[in-house]
């Protein structure tokens, strides 16, 4: 008997149980479905966040006290900040420190992440205006306490950017005047943050402005991208000898290896959450075998009526893998293509760009077509094995 | 053809042996009509499933067309079965889901023939047996007679020398019955080895040579137109 026709065979005794097939498959279905869906979430989201990063000017990088450093000689402040600008090679620097703070509109409760940074900032980051300005020099030096907001918080409140413009806001740190208004590239963190705004301040603005302050890390940005990796090492022996310290209390990261890092992070997390998926794929793998082993069972006389008329061990065999494999291979067509359908949705409503993963659906097809012959294995070669005249004498 | 040697058939049911054929010899030449006859429990229907190479004996030598059978590994006792032997059973065995065209073109798959062979041979032989218009029907829409008629096409699909019938009238009305024998004479007329189990002396009496069985031993045989030996 030729493939094609065991095919049609097995796609025939499918059919008869209709119901049955239906439901064996949905085990299939909903594993593949969970591991296509993690895979393509997990890659828009890794997209996402690498082109969040790519905002950054080529030749940015930070650089702060290393993590359990106990040195505290190691705190990098304000002053250092203001000394790195005058460093060769150093063509921006800057900070930034967030604050979470709060704002009352009336009853409503706004919440506010307010970024205390430099003038730099926009220079050294995609920062799209949409209205005003961003904070100069002159307005930082002097601690005005100026405001640039995004785009969603003035509409929000104010109605439209430009009405946003010269706007008092109070906030706990007193009373700033917004500047400018600019509108935030897609950010799944901040999507996921929920509902707080984002806006800059000038960190000369904040209670402490003094110029010992300690800031979390310098961000740097060299002369020309050639220069990062060297700047990167002399930046780490400049700090160390201002704060008589080692160049290994600082760590510097550019913005290429803050990206790398997210992506292995990502790998591993969509390689964790897809292995806990896999296992749902497991169960409906033994879902097959065990209607598989219902089958043979129930159509013992068949194989008996078969074998008696010719059929060999070989062609029962592939009889009964072919339909599991029909089975788990149906369910992990429909899974995949309601895992990317999934995948896609979230990333619509999430705002993250679409995926569409190449791999999750080698990966779900060839996970499934495996379940298909090793669960359908067993119970065919059980059929198979079966002696003619006991097969034949089953009632 | 068909020489059976010291054929022994032994049942374990736990400590119990029960000896479903003990130590038979028996000869069968080409082109025979045989007849096995006896009670329940006499052994012929194992003697049959093991000339059928359904059943395997526990010992003994079983030699088909030259064919030390008994060695025979599965895979060669499939093929046997597809190319030597055609059967017959007394519940028809045929598949209930697959029409009666695709149930005689079943042994025809499994002998590697095209579709196209297949068919024509299968209507062929549907037409032989008077079901030329029924082609397209399910086993289940048909009466006994009719489903043992479709059973007989298959059997000889494969143009195997030795046609073998288990009971094949027993689940049949008279009327059914002396039209199935009247196909099994026109096969055996044309060459066929026919091996048929009854416990009617009036089927049995259709043969040439009818074989006595009790207690798994061949008892006595008679020949048409002889006296018993």
């Amino acid at each position: 008997m030729s493939m094609w026709e065991s095919i049609l065979v097995a796609l025939d005794n499918l059919r008869v149980n209709k119901m049955r097939s239906l439901l064996t498959m949905i085990g299939i279905v909903f594993g593949v479905m969970a591991v296509v869906t993690v895979v393509s979430i997990g890659q828009a989201g890794q997209a996402s966040v690498i082109n969040e990063l790519s905002n950054f000017s080529e030749g940015y990088f930070v650089v702060f006290k290393t993590a359990g450093e106990a040195n505290s000689n190691a705190n990098i402040t304000l002053r250092d900040l203001n000394e790195a600008r005058k460093v060769d090679g150093v063509k921006y620097a800057s900070t930034s420190s967030s604050f979470q703070m709060s704002e009352m509109r009336g009853t409503e409760k706004l919440q506010l992440n307010l970024l205390a940074t430099t003038f730099d900032m926009v220079k050294m980051q995609k920062i799209d205006m949409v209205a005003g300005r961003f904070f100069n020099a002159q307005e930082q030096r002097t601690k005005q306490k100026v405001l640039v907001v995004e785009a969603d918080y003035a509409e929000k409140v104010y109605g439209s950017a430009e009405r946003a413009l010269n706007r008092k806001v109070k906030l706990s740190g007193g009373t700033f005047q917004i500047v400018g208004v600019y509108k935030p590239q897609k950010s799944l963190l901040g999507d996921i943050g929920g509902t707080a705004y984002s806006v800059y301040a000038p960190i000369e603005s904040m209670p402490d402005s003094s110029a010992g302050r300690y800031i979390s890390s310098l961000e740097i940005v060299s002369e020309t991208p050639e220069q990062m990796d060297d700047l990167m090492l002399e930046m780490k022996e400049w700090l160390a000898l201002r704060h008589n310290a080692e160049p290994e209390h600082f760590t510097s990261q550019s913005g290429k290896e803050a990206q790398d890092m997210v992506s292995s992070v990502f790998g591993i997390l969509q390689v964790v959450i897809g292995s806990i998926a896999a296992i749902s794929l497991l169960v409906g793998g033994i879902g097959i075998m065990n209607i598989m082993l219902v089958s043979v069972t129930e159509r013992t006389r068949e194989i008996g009526i078969r074998k008696a008329i010719g059929a060999t061990p070989g062609a029962i065999k592939l009889q009964f893998l072919i339909e599991s494999v029909i089975l788990s291979f149906l369910g992990g067509m429909t899974g995949a293509l309601l895992g990317l359908l999934v995948g896609a949705g979230v990333s619509l409503v999430m705002d993250l760009p679409s995926v569409v993963s190449f791999w999750a659906i080698v990966l779900a097809f060839g996970f499934s077509a495996t379940v298909g012959i090793f669960f359908g294995y067993y119970p065919a070669n059980k059929a198979a094995k079966l002696q003619p005249i006991e097969a034949l004498r089953y009632e | 053809m068909i020489t059976l040697q010291d054929i022994r058939k032994v049942y374990r049911n736990g400590p119990l042996e029960v000896e479903a054929l003990a130590s038979v010899n028996l000869t069968i030449e080409r082109g025979e009509f045989v007849a096995i006859m006896g009670s329940s429990g006499s052994g012929k229907s194992t003697l049959m499933n093991i000339i059928g190479c359904l059943d395997v004996p526990t010992s003994g030598k079983y030699v088909l067309d030259g064919e030390e059978v008994h060695a025979l590994d599965e895979v060669r006792l499939s093929s046997v079965r597809n190319r030597k032997i055609g059967f017959v059973f007394q519940s028809f065995n045929l598949l209930g889901r697959q029409t009666v065209l695709h149930n005689v073109e079943l042994p025809m798959m499994y002998g590697g023939l095209n579709r196209i062979k297949r068919t024509q041979r299968a209507l062929e032989l549907l037409e032989k047996v008077g079901l030329g218009g029924r082609v397209k029907h399910k086993p289940t829409e048909l009466s006994g007679g009719q489903r043992q008629r479709v059973a007989i096409a298959r059997a000889l699909t494969m143009d195997a020398p030795i046609l073998l019938a288990d009971e094949p009238t027993g689940n049949l009305d008279s009327k059914s019955s002396e039209e199935v024998m009247e196909l099994f004479k026109n096969i055996h007329q044309e060459g066929t080895t026919i091996i048929l189990v009854t416990h009617e002396p009036d089927i049995a009496a259709h043969a040439e040579r009818v074989l006595w069985f009790g207690d798994g031993k061949l008892l006595r045989e008679t020949r048409k137109g002889c006296a018993a030996i």
